[in-house]
C-alpha cells in the first residue's frame, strides 16, 4: 500500500461512518415517530455532528490527490467515472446534511411547513448518502483487482456504515443524555437513550457479526478464482498481514463482547450506575470498531494486487 | 479498414533485450522512475522442462478504455485512430487510471504528480515521421505495430496467453504470439 | 554503401502503414511525409562536423549526426540528434545492417550524467582511497610526462604497463590498430599482455585445425538451416544479428539447439535445450563424433578431399594394432594408454602439401594425399615396409569410441539419447552453423579443446566453407582481411617479455618478469574484468604512478594518481574500422566536449608532444583519418554519407577450402598442436577447477560458478547509464532451488559468493533455469557497486594451450549475507568502501572491458 492510500482509509471509514449514522438516525425517528407520532421531528443526535465527520472524511479524500487544488475537476468525468459520481452525490450528501441540519437549528419554533421540508430534506439525503456509498463501491469492482472486484466490496464499506453508524449513534445517545444526579434515585436517564439503547447494541453485534462472515467467504472466494493476482491477494491477507487481520477480528470480537454488556445491563433499568458502565461499554465499543474498521481498511487497500503481469 | 492502431508481439522473436523500453525513455524524455514500456519475463517449469520469455508492453491502447473510464477528470481521452493518450494538465493525481487498468498501463510522476503512460508516439504519428519509436527500434522485429485488423490477420487474433489478463476487461488493441515451446 | 536492408527496418505492415497515415493525417490534421514513415533514409552532410535537418517542418532545428556504438560489441551504426547544441536523442540507424539496442540509444544518459568526470584529478588520499584533488590540464600532464620521462631513463620501457581496452575501440582511441597502440609503438614499447582475457582459446582452436581463424559476418545466417549454440548466448551477444536466425527459422525452419548449462535467452527460444557440466564440453563433442562415425552421418567425399582425416599415420615404430587394442581403452575421461603426442604423420620425406600419404583404395597402395583418381581410404590399417598405419579418421573413431552416451552422461550430466538425436539433427541439415563466437564455453581451463571440438563436428559435416555454415565467430572488416593504416607510421622496437593476461596479480606482486612501475589505462576495467582481481589490487602497491583515463569514476580510475575525464563518442570525431562489423564508419562530432573533458585521442598527442614525438600526432584528424583508410579504397567522402562496407556480401570464410596448414587441409590431426607438445587428435580433458576433480576444494566450495552476459552491458562498459541501471539493478546470482534450499537462500535475498580469491555480493535469483551443482552471475558487474565485481572470484590460472582467461572453470560458496567486498582485509571498512563510492556517485566501472 503507498502512503498516500492512508487519506483513502480514512476518507472511506469516515464517510462510511457518516452515511450510516445518518441512516440509523433516520431510522430511529422514523421507529419514534411510530410510537409517538405526536413527538414529531427531531434525532437524538444532531445532524450536524455528522456533517461534521463526513466533511472530516472528505477532507481526508484531499490528501490522496497529487493536485487537491484542482479537485473540483474530479467531478467532470460524471459519464463515466465512479469516481466523479461519488464527489458530486457526496457532496449532495453534504448540502442536503447542511439543510437539514440547519432546519434542526430552527426546530424550536418550527413552522409545520419547515418539519415537512427537513423530512423530505432528511429523505433526499439518505437517498444521496446511500448512492454516495455505492457509487463509492461501484469505484473498487474493476476486474484488473481480483481482490476488490468481488461481494466483499459491498459487505466490507456496507459493514462499515452499518457498524460506525450505529455505534456511534449508540455512543452518541449515552454520552448526549448524561446520566442523573447521584443521590436522585427517581431521575432516570433520557427516555430515548434506553429505549433504543438495547436495539443499538443488538444490531452492533449483529453488525460486527457479519464480518466474521464476510472474511471467510472472501478468502475461500479468492482461493477459488484461478489468477495468481486473487491467490497473491489471499497470500497476503493470510501472511504478511496476518497479525493486523487478527487484531482487526479481535477488536471487533471484544467490541461484541462490550455490545453484549450493553444488552445484559439494558435488561433491568438502568439506574445511575449502571447508565454510567453501559455508556462506558458504548463508548469503548465504538472505540475498539473505529481501530478494527481502520485496520480493516489497510487492509482492503494492502491486499490489492493487480491481474497479468 | 481498422483504424485503431494496436501493437504485435512475437515471444519468438524476443530476447529480452529491453531496446524497446529504453528507446521509449529517450524518445518522449521520461525520466527515471516511471516506465511507459516494461518487458516482463515469464519463468516456469512445464511439462518440457524449464521455460521463459519475455513480453514488451506498454498502454495497449484498448478498445475498452477502462483506464478513460475511470478517470474522474476527463484526463485520459482515446483519439480516432484510437490512441489513448493522457492529457497531463487534467490529471489531478486521482490514480484511479491505475487501478483499474489490467496491465500497468499508466505511470505516476512523482516528480510532476502527474500520470503519464505511452502515447504510441502520436507526435510522429501526426508528423508522419513513424511509428512507436519502441517498435521501429526492436532489433528482432519481436514489436512491431500497424492497423488492428491487418495486426490481428498477422498474430492470428491472440490477445492474451499465459499469465496475461482476460483480454475481455479492456479488448486491448495488441496481438500476441506465444512462445512455441516444442522442446524435443 | 549499406545496401537498403528490409530486415531492420520495421515494414512487416508498411503497405497498410502507409494507408494508416494516410488517414490519420486526416484526421489529425498532421502533415504526413509520405509512405516510408521511418526516419528519412539518408542524411545529406553539410561540412564538418557533418549533419543536416531532418525535414519536416516540427523538426527543423534537429541535426542529425552520424556516429556508431565502439565497445566490443556489434558496432552499430547511431544517429545522434542534436537541438541547439545539445544532444536530444539517440536512435539506430534503420538503413544499418544490425539496429542499435538499449545500450547504444542510453548513451544520451552517459553523456548527461551527472556523474562524469569533469576534470584532471590527481590522488589525494591513500591510493584506493577515492580522495582527489583537481589540477590543470597543464599541471597534470606536464607531472605525467615528466614522470615517465624519468622512468623511462631509470628502467627503460619495460617499467611502463599499458591497457587499452575496448571500452571505446576506434581508430583515434583505443581501437584495434589505432592511436592509442600506435603511441605506445612510438614512446618505444611498454611490458606487454600475453594473450587475452577474451577469446584466446577460439585463436588457437582455429589455429590448430583450420591453420589460422575466419568468421563470418552473422549476415549469412539467414543462410543457415540449422543452429547449434554452444555454450554461447547470440541472444545477447549478438542481439542484433539473431533477426537472421529467426529469419531462417521462420523461412525455412531452420532449428536452434543450444548446449549450456543455463536456461539463457538463446536456450529459452530454442527448439533444444541441453544442459552440460561447465568445462566438460569436449566430452559432449566426442560422443556426438562417435555417432557421425558410428552411423556414417558424416561428409565422406568432403572429410577426403579438405581434410587429413585420410592421411596415414602410425604409432611408435611399428605402428599400432587400433582396430584390436583399442577396444580394451578405458571409457572417456580417463587416460588413455597410449601417448598421443607420439602419433607420426606418413610423409614422403618431402614438405609441403603434398608430401603427406594417404593409402588409394582403387590402387591398394600408399599415394600422395592429392594424387588425382585416387580415393583415399578413412578407413582400415595398412601395412607399409612392415609398419602398421591408419588413417587419421580411424585414431578420432577410436578415441571417439570410448564416449558413450553413459560416459557422455557421467562426465557432463547432459540426458544420454540427447547425443545421437542431436547428432542426426546437425548431421542431416545443411548448411549448418555452430555458434561459439567467443562463448564462455571456451574460457575453460581446457577451452581450446571445446573449440576444437566444435571445428571437428563442422569440418566432418562438411559445413566450413560453406554459407550458412561454419562456426561463428565475430568477424569484422580487420579479422577478415580488411586493413588500414596505423594513424601514424610504426617503428621497431625492442622485444620485451611480457605478463600473461590471466597472470597480472602474481606477476605485479612478485615484479615478475620485471618490476613495473607506470601504468597507462584507457578504456579498460583492469579491476573488473582482470581475475583474481584483489591479487591485482595488493600488486598496485608496487606501481609508482598510475594513470586512468576514463568518462566515469570507475574502480579502476579509482586506484589511479592521475585520472583524466574523456570525452564520450559524441564530443569527438572518430572512425570505427574494427574487428566486429564488416562496416567501416566514420563517428561525427555532434556536440562540443562537456566540462573539461578530452578525447583521447587529444590526450595522447598532448603527451607526446611534451615527450617529444608528437609531430606525426599533432595533426587535423581528417589528416590522420585520410591515412588510416588508404588500405581500404574507402574515402572520407564516402563514409560521410553512411557507414561503408568493403567486404564480399555474402561473405564465406574458407569458400575455397583452402587452409593455411602445413597440407592445406583442415587438420584434424593437428600438427600445430604436435609442435606445441599437446596431443594432436582431440581428447576431452577435465578442467582443473571442478568438484569431481578437486573432492578438497568441493567441501569448501561446491559450487561450479559461470560468467555470464545481460543486455545491460559489454564487459565493464555501460554499467553508469541510468536507464539501464533502473532496469537490471544489481549483480544477480542464479541458482538452482536443490542448491538455495540447503543454504537457506530465498528468491532475491542478498548474498555472499566466496571463495579462497574473494567474496562478493549479489542478489538471489533461485530457478530451475540453472543447472544444479552451477551458478551463475554476470561478468564484469562493479558500475554500480564495487562489492559485485564477478572477477574477483574468477582464477588466475590459464588454458595450457592459448594461455586465455579460465573464469568459467571456478567454484565457490554462496551463503546468506553480506561481503567484505574488494577491500578484503586492506584497511579500508567496507562502510568507508560504500561510503566513498557514493560520495561519487556511484563509482565504477563505466567503459573499458577484456582486451
Amino acid at each position: 500500500m503507498e502512503t498516500r492510500d492512508w487519506s483513502l482509509v480514512f476518507f472511506t471509514v469516515l464517510t462510511q461512518a457518516a452515511v450510516g449514522a445518518f441512516l440509523v438516525l433516520q431510522v430511529l425517528r422514523y421507529l419514534s415517530n411510530r410510537r409517538r407520532p405526536a413527538h414529531g421531528g427531531g434525532t437524538p443526535v444532531p445532524t450536524l455532528a455528522v456533517l461534521a465527520v463526513l466533511s472530516a472524511g472528505l477532507l481526508a479524500a484531499l490528501f490522496h490527490l497529487s493536485d487537491p487544488l484542482q479537485a473540483a475537476r474530479a467531478v467532470v468525468n460524471f459519464s463515466t467515472s465512479w469516481l466523479s459520481r461519488e464527489i458530486v452525490f457526496g457532496s449532495l450528501f453534504a448540502v442536503l446534511l447542511g439543510g437539514v441540519a440547519w432546519l434542526e437549528r430552527q426546530a424550536d419554533d418550527a413552522a409545520p411547513a419547515n418539519r415537512a421540508l427537513e423530512v423530505w430534506l432528511a429523505r433526499l439525503a439518505v437517498a444521496a448518502g446511500l448512492t454516495f456509498l455505492g457509487c463509492q463501491i461501484a469505484i473498487y469492482l474493476l476486474p484488473a483487482q481480483p481482490a476488490w472486484n468481488s461481494f466483499a466490496t459491498p459487505a466490507a464499506f456496507g459493514g462499515t456504515a452499518l457498524r460506525l453508524g450505529v455505534l456511534g449513534v449508540a455512543a452518541a445517545l449515552v454520552g448526549r443524555c448524561p446520566a442523573p444526579e447521584a443521590g436522585d434515585p427517581a431521575a432516570r436517564p433520557a427516555a430515548a437513550s434506553s429505549a433504543v439503547l438495547p436495539g443499538l447494541a443488538l444490531a452492533g453485534i449483529l453488525a460486527v457479526a457479519l464480518e466474521f462472515v464476510v472474511v471467510p467467504l472472501h478468502l475461500a472466494a479468492l482461493a477459488g478464482e484461478p489468477s495468481a493476482a486473487a491467490a497473491a491477494s489471499a497470500e497476503r491477507l493470510t501472511g504478511d498481514y496476518s497479525g493486523v487481520l487478527l487484531l482487526r477480528l479481535g477488536l471487533l470480537a471484544a467490541a461484541a463482547a462490550a455490545l453484549g454488556g450493553v444488552l445484559a445491563l439494558a435488561r433491568r433499568p438502568l439506574l445511575p450506575s449502571r447508565y454510567r458502565l453501559a455508556a462506558a461499554l458504548a463508548s469503548g465499543a465504538l472505540g475498539l470498531v473505529l481501530v478494527s474498521e481502520v485496520c480493516g481498511r489497510f487492509l482492503f487497500y494492502a491486499m490489492r494486487v493487480r491481474v497479468g503481469i | 479498414m481498422s483504424k485503431q492502431v494496436a501493437f504485435f508481439f512475437d515471444a519468438n522473436r524476443c530476447t529480452g533485450c529491453r531496446t524497446c523500453e529504453v528507446a521509449c525513455k529517450v524518445e518522449n524524455g521520461v525520466e527515471l522512475g516511471p516506465r511507459w514500456r516494461k518487458v516482463r519475463t515469464v519463468e516456469g517449469d512445464g511439462d518440457g522442462g524449464p521455460y521463459m520469455y519475455h513480453v514488451s508492453m506498454s498502454c495497449n491502447h484498448c478498445e475498452v478504455p477502462v483506464c478513460a473510464d475511470a478517470c474522474p477528470s476527463g484526463a485520459i481521452t482515446k483519439r480516432p485512430d484510437g490512441i489513448v493518450i493522457v492529457d497531463e494538465s487534467k490529471c489531478i493525481g486521482a490514480r484511479l487510471c491505475a487501478w483499474a487498468c489490467p496491465y500497468d498501463a499508466p505511470q505516476f510522476s512523482e516528480e510532476t504528480g502527474k500520470m503519464e503512460k505511452c502515447n504510441f508516439c502520436s507526435h510522429r504519428i501526426d508528423a508522419g515521421t513513424g511509428g512507436p519509436a519502441c517498435a521501429e527500434a526492436c532489433p528482432t522485429k519481436a514489436l512491431q505495430w500497424g492497423p488492428l485488423d491487418e495486426v490481428a490477420a498477422k498474430a492470428g487474433g491472440t490477445d492474451q496467453f499465459g499469465p496475461l489478463p482476460d483480454a475481455e476487461i479492456t479488448k486491448p488493441a495488441i496481438r500476441f504470439i506465444p512462445l512455441k515451446l516444442v522442446r524435443a | 554503401m549499406p545496401k537498403p536492408d528490409a530486415g531492420t527496418t520495421n515494414d512487416a505492415f508498411s503497405a497498410s502503414r502507409r494507408d494508416f497515415l494516410k488517414w490519420s493525417a486526416l484526421v489529425g490534421g498532421a502533415t504526413a511525409l509520405g509512405g516510408g514513415g521511418l526516419l528519412l533514409t539518408r542524411y545529406p552532410t553539410g561540412g564538418a562536423p557533418a549533419g543536416v535537418s531532418t525535414a519536416g517542418a516540427a523538426a527543423a532545428a534537429t541535426r542529425v549526426f552520424r556516429t556508431a556504438n565502439t565497445p566490443e560489441c556489434l558496432h552499430c551504426a547511431m544517429l545522434a540528434h542534436v537541438e541547439d547544441g545539445r544532444l536530444v536523442k539517440v536512435t539506430g540507424d534503420p538503413d544499418f545492417n544490425v539496429l542499435a539496442c538499449a545500450r547504444g540509444i542510453s548513451r544520451i544518459r552517459q553523456l548527461y550524467s551527472p556523474h562524469r568526470l569533469k576534470y584532471p584529478m590527481r590522488r589525494a588520499g591513500r591510493r584506493g582511497e577515492d580522495r582527489w584533488e583537481r589540477v590543470s590540464w597543464e599541471e597534470a600532464l606536464d607531472t605525467i610526462a615528466e614522470r615517465y620521462r624519468r622512468i623511462l631513463e631509470e628502467d627503460g620501457n619495460q617499467a611502463f604497463l599499458a591497457f587499452g581496452g575496448t571500452g571505446n575501440w576506434s581508430t583515434l582511441s583505443t581501437g584495434v590498430r589505432g592511436l592509442y597502440s600506435a603511441w605506445w609503438n612510438r614512446f618505444g614499447g611498454a611490458t606487454p599482455i600475453i594473450s587475452q582475457l577474451c577469446c584466446a582459446s577460439v585463436s588457437s582452436g582455429f589455429n590448430a585445425i583450420f591453420g589460422g581463424g575466419r568468421s563470418e559476418f552473422r549476415d549469412e545466417w539467414v543462410h543457415s538451416r540449422y543452429f547449434l549454440a554452444w555454450g554461447n548466448n547470440p541472444a545477447v551477444s549478438n542481439q542484433g544479428y539473431v533477426k537472421n536466425l529467426f529469419q531462417a527459422r521462420e523461412e525455412h525452419g531452420a532449428r536452434l539447439t543450444t548446449i549450456d548449462p543455463r536456461l539463457s535467452e538463446t536456450a529459452a527460444l530454442s527448439d533444444r535445450w541441453i544442459q552440460i557440466r561447465p568445462g566438460t564440453d569436449a566430452a559432449y563433442a566426442l560422443g556426438m563424433i562417435r555417432v557421425l562415425l558410428d552411423e556414417g552421418l558424416f561428409d565422406e567425399e568432403y572429410v577426403r578431399r579438405y581434410t587429413n582425416a585420410p592421411f596415414l599415420v602410425r604409432l611408435g615404430e611399428g605402428g599400432y594394432d587400433l582396430g584390436g587394442t583399442s577396444r580394451a581403452w578405458p571409457a572417456g575421461g580417463e587416460t588413455l594408454p597410449v601417448d598421443l603426442r607420439d602419433l607420426r604423420l606418413l610423409t614422403d620425406g618431402g614438405s609441403g602439401p603434398g608430401s603427406f600419404v594417404v593409402w588409394d583404395e582403387r590402387a591398394g597402395r600408399p599415394v600422395a594425399a592429392d594424387t588425382p583418381g585416387a580415393r583415399p581410404a578413412l578407413r582400415g590399417s595398412f601395412t607399409i615396409d612392415g609398419v602398421r598405419y591408419q588413417p587419421v579418421l580411424e585414431w578420432v573413431r577410436a578415441i571417439a569410441a570410448r564416449y558413450t552416451p553413459e560416459v557422455v552422461q557421467r562426465i557432463t550430466g547432459a540426458p544420454p539419447d540427447s547425443i545421437a538425436a542431436l547428432t542426426r539433427e546437425y548431421a542431416a541439415a545443411k548448411p549448418a552453423a555452430i555458434i561459439q563466437n567467443m562463448a564462455g564455453a571456451q574460457r575453460t581451463d581446457h577451452g581450446t579443446l571445446t573449440v576444437i571440438g566444435h571445428l571437428y563436428l563442422a569440418s566432418l559435416t562438411g559445413n566450413i566453407g560453406v554459407l550458412g555454415g561454419g562456426v561463428n565467430d565475430n568477424g569484422g572488416y580487420l579479422s577478415e582481411g580488411g586493413t588500414v593504416n596505423p594513424p601514424v607510421p610504426l617503428q621497431r622496437n625492442p622485444r620485451i617479455d611480457g605478463i600473461p593476461a590471466t597472470k597480472l596479480g602474481e606477476y605485479l606482486v612478485e615484479r615478475k618478469p620485471h618490476p613495473i612501475r607506470a601504468i597507462h589505462v584507457a578504456g579498460t576495467g583492469v579491476l573488473t574484468q582482470y581475475p583474481n582481481t584483489r591479487k591485482i589490487i595488493a600488486g598496485l602497491d608496487n606501481i609508482d604512478l598510475m594513470v586512468v583515463q576514463d568518462i566515469f569514476m570507475t574502480t579502476t580510475a579509482r586506484y589511479a594518481d592521475f585520472v583524466l575525464p574523456v570525452t564520450t563518442l559524441f564530443e569527438t570525431r572518430n572512425l570505427l574500422a574494427g574487428i566486429r562489423s564488416r562496416y567501416i564508419q566514420l563517428m561525427n562530432q555532434a556536440i562540443e566536449p562537456l566540462f573539461e573533458s578530452r578525447s583521447d585521442r587529444w590526450i595522447m598527442t598532448e603527451l607526446a608532444k611534451r615527450l617529444g614525438f608528437g609531430d606525426d600526432f599533432d595533426k587535423p584528424d581528417d589528416e590522420l583519418l585520410r591515412h588510416v583508410l588508404e588500405p581500404t579504397g574507402v574515402t572520407l567522402e564516402q563514409l560521410e554519407e553512411g557507414p561503408v562496407n568493403p567486404m564480399p556480401d555474402p561473405w564465406v570464410p574458407f569458400a575455397d577450402k583452402r587452409f593455411n596448414t602445413a597440407s592445406g587441409r583442415i587438420e584434424l590431426f593437428s600438427l600445430y598442436l604436435q609442435e606445441r607438445g599437446f596431443d594432436p587428435l582431440l581428447e576431452y580433458l577435465h578442467p582443473v577447477e571442478a568438484p569431481w576433480v578437486d573432492p578438497a576444494r568441493a567441501a569448501r566450495y561446491p559450487l561450479q560458478l559461470i560468467n555470464r552476459k545481460n543486455h545491460n552491458h559489454v564487459n565493464s562498459s555501460f554499467h553508469h547509464h541510468d536507464f539501464l541501471t533502473e532496469i537490471w539493478a544489481s549483480q544477480v546470482l542464479q541458482i538452482h532451488p536443490d542448491d538455495a534450499g540447503p543454504r537457506g537462500i530465498e528468491d532475491g535475498a542478498r548474498i555472499r559468493v566466496f571463495n579462497d580469491r574473494g567474496e562478493i555480493e549479489a542478489k538471489a535469483h533461485v530457478t530451475k533455469g540453472i543447472m544444479r551443482g552451477v551458478v551463475s552471475v554476470t561478468t564484469g558487474w562493479g558500475g554500480v557497486n564495487e562489492k559485485q565485481t564477478a572477477s574477483i572470484l574468477s582464477p588466475d590460472k590459464y588454458e595450457p594451450i592459448s594461455l586465455g582467461h579460465t573464469l568459467n572453470s571456478s567454484m565457490v560458496e554462496v551463503a546468506g549475507g553480506h561481503p567484505r567486498g574488494i577491500h578484503g582485509g586492506r584497511g579500508m571498512s567496507r562502510q568507508a568502501a560504500f561510503d566513498a563510492n557514493h560520495r561519487t556517485g556511484g563509482s565504477g566501472i563505466a567503459r573499458g572491458g577484456a582486451a
